[in-house]
Parts: structure tokens; C-alpha cells; sequence
């Protein structure tokens, strides 16, 4: 019994990193209509670059998220300026945005392997130790990333319920048209949205690195994650894809440690089938 | 205040405005009336700098704003100097309250520091905007999505105003109510050039009117001249 706590527990707080991730892809999606294929290379780029500046160059962990978070987001500045903006003027935009940043994640990917290498490689934990509350035995590790996450998705729903760059990123979601009526730059904002995603993607590659080692092709399983809690939580939701994560945080952990760790994405999708035939917009979509 | 010379736009290779003129003073209330598909909503995208996002192009002719050539210029700047468009199918931000909407519409830098100011004036001209401050845009009414856009227009810090068909999908007492308001703002201050096929509903507050049709301007004149013109009450009035 005590051992299903522990696993629910660890599942959980896996669970609020993949909130992070899903809600990075949704944010893009929601506010530019893009699905980037590229979110998972993100991802692993984060990670990587980690390794770079705490492994190779011996950096503590305060300065290698000062560094690496502002490069993710820069890069995924860059991404959007170079790549998805001028696809914009095509009117199958939909369809080119989706094949140029899946080309952008084998690029990204591939130049991981090749600068890398195959072999697995770790992070260190950001705390060592564990703790004990109740019958509960964690890491301090997973509760340390359990809170940056939580402290990051509130912080990211404040923004944009409040600041006025978040706003006009809601904004731009609903009618780009009227978006321009009031003066909001939409290339400008979509910019921003890929930055945010890209140093959410990053920051949750650096968090969960630790647990999971690198792989350079490792982001492909992290997209797919990133999708099932986007469409179990339903889209638009913040809250919804938070509960989701922690949910299928948990069946991960389970089907893991009690099954396998082959089958935790079988077993996503085995939950996701089963909610949409019941609730088609995910358990609190808002979107049509 | 505007002046509008020659101007020729296109959406693609067809033509829908041929050497378009007009111009409108600071402080007047000028009425372009046409039919529905003639270019009046043309006229008024144009001149706002909103003809690209609806992949047309302006071919030929200037657009002058306070002397400053603007046929160049995007919507977002045009914003800025204060120019705005009210469009007929409104483009509110469904899913945000009008609190929300009206604070977007106070986005450019030069309306920021006018905000708590002009939000007050939106209010105090649509209390019924107040009322529902925390209300869904997408949920009001047809009267209520088109004073919010009116007021969204307002938060921008407008100084030129271009209204598309305000009475457009309007019950009539709820139409006068919308035009009454527009009244008010040009009173105020604020310069306005407004679109419509209501001719009658239109033309009472009209400084100076436009006829538009098939993309050119056929008449230009006084609201009494418009009125008295034979192929105006025929083609218009029914009389």
C-alpha cells in the first residue's frame, strides 16, 4: 500500500512537468494555429544544452537555467521568424506550417545525434535525498519539480489573464482580424508564443532529464505525450490539461512500475479513445 | 483631415474601386451610402490599411491622413495615429469579457495612458456596456456586440472613426440607438466617416454624403442635394 502511494506520488509530480509541455503546444496552436512537430526537439535541445553548460562546463544548476531558458526562447524566436512566418502567405498554410516543423525536429534531432552521440546520457538531480510526509516516501528531486511546475503553470495563466502581451496573445487566438483593429502586431506576438513554448519545452527537458536520461530522439515520445494530455484535458483549458497531466502522470507511473515501462503510452491511449468517446472536447474543452 | 485621391484597389484582378476621391474634415460627419457589394466596405479597409490582411492591394492614388501619405502604412500604425475601423461583422474577442475587449481596444501606445479615461467615456456612453463589464463578448446581444466594438473603437484613442454599416442585422429602435450614439461621438470631437445602406437612418446627422456604386463615386454633395436627387430617391428611396 505504502509502495502505491509512493508511485501515485512520483506519477503526480512527473504528471505537472507534463503540464508544462502540453501546455507549450497548445499555447502555440491556440494563439498562431500551428501544431509544431518540433515541440519534442525542443524539448530535447533543452535538455542537451543543460548537459553542456552542468555536465561538460560544470556550471551549478541556478546558472545553467539563466543560460539555457533565454537560448531556448530565443531559438524558438528564431524558429518562428525564419521558418513558420513566411509560410504564412500560403494559403495551404495549415498543411505547410506541419511539414516544415516536422522537417525542423529531424533537423534539430539529427544534429543532437551527431553532436552527441547516441549513448544515453544523465543529469544530475537537482536535490539529492528524500522525503517522508505521512506514508508518503518522494524525492526531493520530484518535489522540487513538481513545484517549479505547478509555480510556472500559474504563473503562465496569470500572464496571460493579465499582462497585456498575454492578452493580446489571447486575443490574436480568437479574431486575428480584430487582433489588427486594435493594433496588435500578430508576427510579432506569434514570435513571443514560439519563445514561451520553446523555453517551457526546454526548462521541462532539464527537469525531467534526471529521470529519464537523454536521448537524442527522445522528444518524439514527449510530443506524443505533449498531444494525448492536450486532447484528454481539452483544449483551451489550462486547468483542464494541468488535471490531465497529473492524472496521466499517475497511470504512467503505475502501468511502470507495475506493468512496464513499454506500455505507459499504450495505456495513454487507451484512456484518451476512451475519454473522447464519452467527452469528444476532452474532460474540460472549451473549444468547439 | 483625410484625403483620399485617385485610389484604385484591387483583390486580385478584379477592380472594386475606380479612382475613388473623397475627403473628409476634421470634425465632420460624412455618410458614404451604396448597395450592398459596390465597395463601400472596400472604401473604408482601404483608407484603414486593412485591404492587405483581406488579400487585396491598393494599385494606384494616395491617401493622405493630416497631410501624412498612409496608403502605405499597416492597420497597427494607422491604429497609433488614430485611425480606426469599426468593422460591420464586428471581430470582438468572443471568448474574453467586454471589460477585456475594451482594455485591448486601448492597446496602442498612444491610447495607454488614456485608458482609465476613455474607458469611463465608453461607459457613460453605453451604461449597459458597465453592466455587463464581466459578461463573455461572445454572449451579448446583436445591439450590445456592435456598441462594444463602437466602444473598443474608442479605447484606441480615436481621432478618425470608420464605421462599417452600423445598423447592419439591427432591430430599428435599437438602429436609431447606435446611430444617436455615433452622433454623440462625432460631437464630441472625433471625426467619422461611416458606411451605410440606410439612407434615411444615415443621412439625418450627415455633414456631407458619397454615393457609391460599382466602386465609383457618382454624386457628392449636401444632405439636401443627396435628397433631392432624382436617381437617389428612385434607386434608394423608392419614392
Amino acid at each position: 500500500m505504502a509502495q502505491l502511494a509512493d508511485t501515485l506520488a512520483g506519477g503526480a509530480a512527473l504528471g505537472t512537468v507534463y503540464a508544462l509541455l502540453a501546455l507549450g503546444l497548445a499555447l502555440i496552436y491556440g494563439v498562431s494555429r500551428v501544431f509544431n512537430f518540433a515541440h519534442g526537439s525542443f524539448f530535447t535541445w533543452g535538455a542537451y544544452l543543460a548537459y553542456v553548460f552542468l555536465v561538460r562546463l560544470g556550471l551549478s544548476y541556478p546558472a545553467t537555467f539563466a543560460i539555457v531558458i533565454p537560448i531556448m526562447f530565443m531559438i524558438g524566436l528564431l524558429v518562428e521568424r525564419s521558418i513558420i512566418r513566411p509560410l504564412r502567405l500560403n494559403p495551404n498554410f495549415v498543411f505547410t506550417s506541419i511539414v516544415a516543423t516536422l522537417g525542423l525536429a529531424f533537423f534539430m534531432d539529427y544534429l543532437c545525434l551527431r553532436t552527441f552521440g547516441g549513448r544515453l546520457k544523465a543529469l544530475p538531480q537537482l536535490f539529492e535525498g528524500s522525503v517522508r510526509y505521512g506514508g508518503v516516501v518522494m524525492s526531493v528531486h520530484e518535489l522540487a519539480i513538481a513545484v517549479i511546475s505547478i509555480a510556472l503553470v500559474v504563473a503562465l495563466a496569470i500572464f496571460l489573464s493579465r499582462s497585456r502581451l498575454g492578452m493580446s496573445m489571447r486575443a490574436l487566438s480568437q479574431d486575428i482580424f480584430g487582433a489588427s483593429l486594435v493594433g496588435i502586431y500578430a508576427g510579432r506576438t506569434f514570435g513571443y508564443t514560439f519563445g514561451i513554448s520553446a523555453a517551457l519545452a526546454g526548462l521541462a527537458g532539464i527537469l525531467l532529464s534526471p529521470l529519464f536520461f537523454l536521448r537524442p530522439l527522445g522528444g518524439w515520445e514527449i510530443l506524443a505525450k505533449s498531444f494525448v494530455i492536450v486532447a484528454f484535458g481539452g483544449l483551451g483549458s489550462m486547468q483542464g490539461t494541468l488535471i490531465a497531466a497529473i492524472i496521466l502522470g499517475m497511470v504512467e507511473s503505475l502501468i511502470t512500475g507495475y506493468i512496464g515501462a513499454v506500455w505507459s503510452l499504450v495505456g495513454w491511449f487507451v484512456i484518451l479513445l476512451l475519454v473522447l468517446i464519452i467527452r469528444p472536447r476532452g474532460l474540460f474543452g472549451v473549444w468547439e | 483631415m483625410l484625403e483620399v485621391n485617385n485610389v484604385n484597389t484591387f483583390y486580385g484582378e478584379a477592380q472594386a474601386l475606380h479612382d475613388v476621391s473623397l475627403r473628409v474634415d476634421k470634425g465632420e460627419l460624412v455618410v458614404a451610402l451604396g448597395a450592398n457589394g459596390h465597395g463601400k466596405s472596400t472604401l473604408l479597409k482601404t483608407i484603414c490599411g486593412l485591404i492587405t490582411l483581406t488579400s487585396g492591394s491598393i494599385a494606384s492614388g494616395s491617401i493622405k491622413y493630416k497631410g501624412k501619405e498612409i496608403s502605405k502604412l499597416p492597420p497597427q500604425v494607422l491604429v497609433g495615429m488614430g485611425i480606426v475601423y469599426i468593422a460591420e461583422d464586428r471581430h470582438l474577442f468572443p471568448y474574453m469579457t467586454v471589460l477585456e475587449n475594451l482594455k485591448l481596444g486601448a492597446y496602442n501606445i498612444r491610447a495607454r495612458p488614456k485608458e482609465a479615461e476613455n474607458l469611463e467615456y465608453v461607459f457613460q456612453l453605453f451604461p449597459s456596456l458597465k453592466e455587463r463589464k464581466n459578461q463573455r463578448a461572445g454572449t451579448l446581444s446583436g445591439g450590445e456586440g456592435r456598441m462594444l466594438a463602437i466602444g473598443r473603437g474608442l479605447m484606441s484613442n480615436a481621432e478618425f472613426l470608420a464605421i462599417d454599416e452600423p445598423s447592419l442585422g439591427l432591430a430599428p429602435a435599437l438602429e436609431s440607438e447606435v446611430f444617436n450614439r455615433i452622433y454623440d461621438i462625432n460631437k464630441s470631437g472625433v471625426t467619422i466617416l461611416l458606411v451605410e445602406q440606410d439612407v434615411i437612418k444615415a443621412l439625418e446627422h450627415a455633414d456631407r454624403v458619397y454615393l457609391v456604386e460599382h466602386g465609383r463615386i457618382v454624386f457628392e454633395g449636401s444632405k439636401e442635394e443627396v435628397l433631392s436627387d432624382k436617381h437617389v430617391r428612385v434607386a434608394y428611396l423608392g419614392i
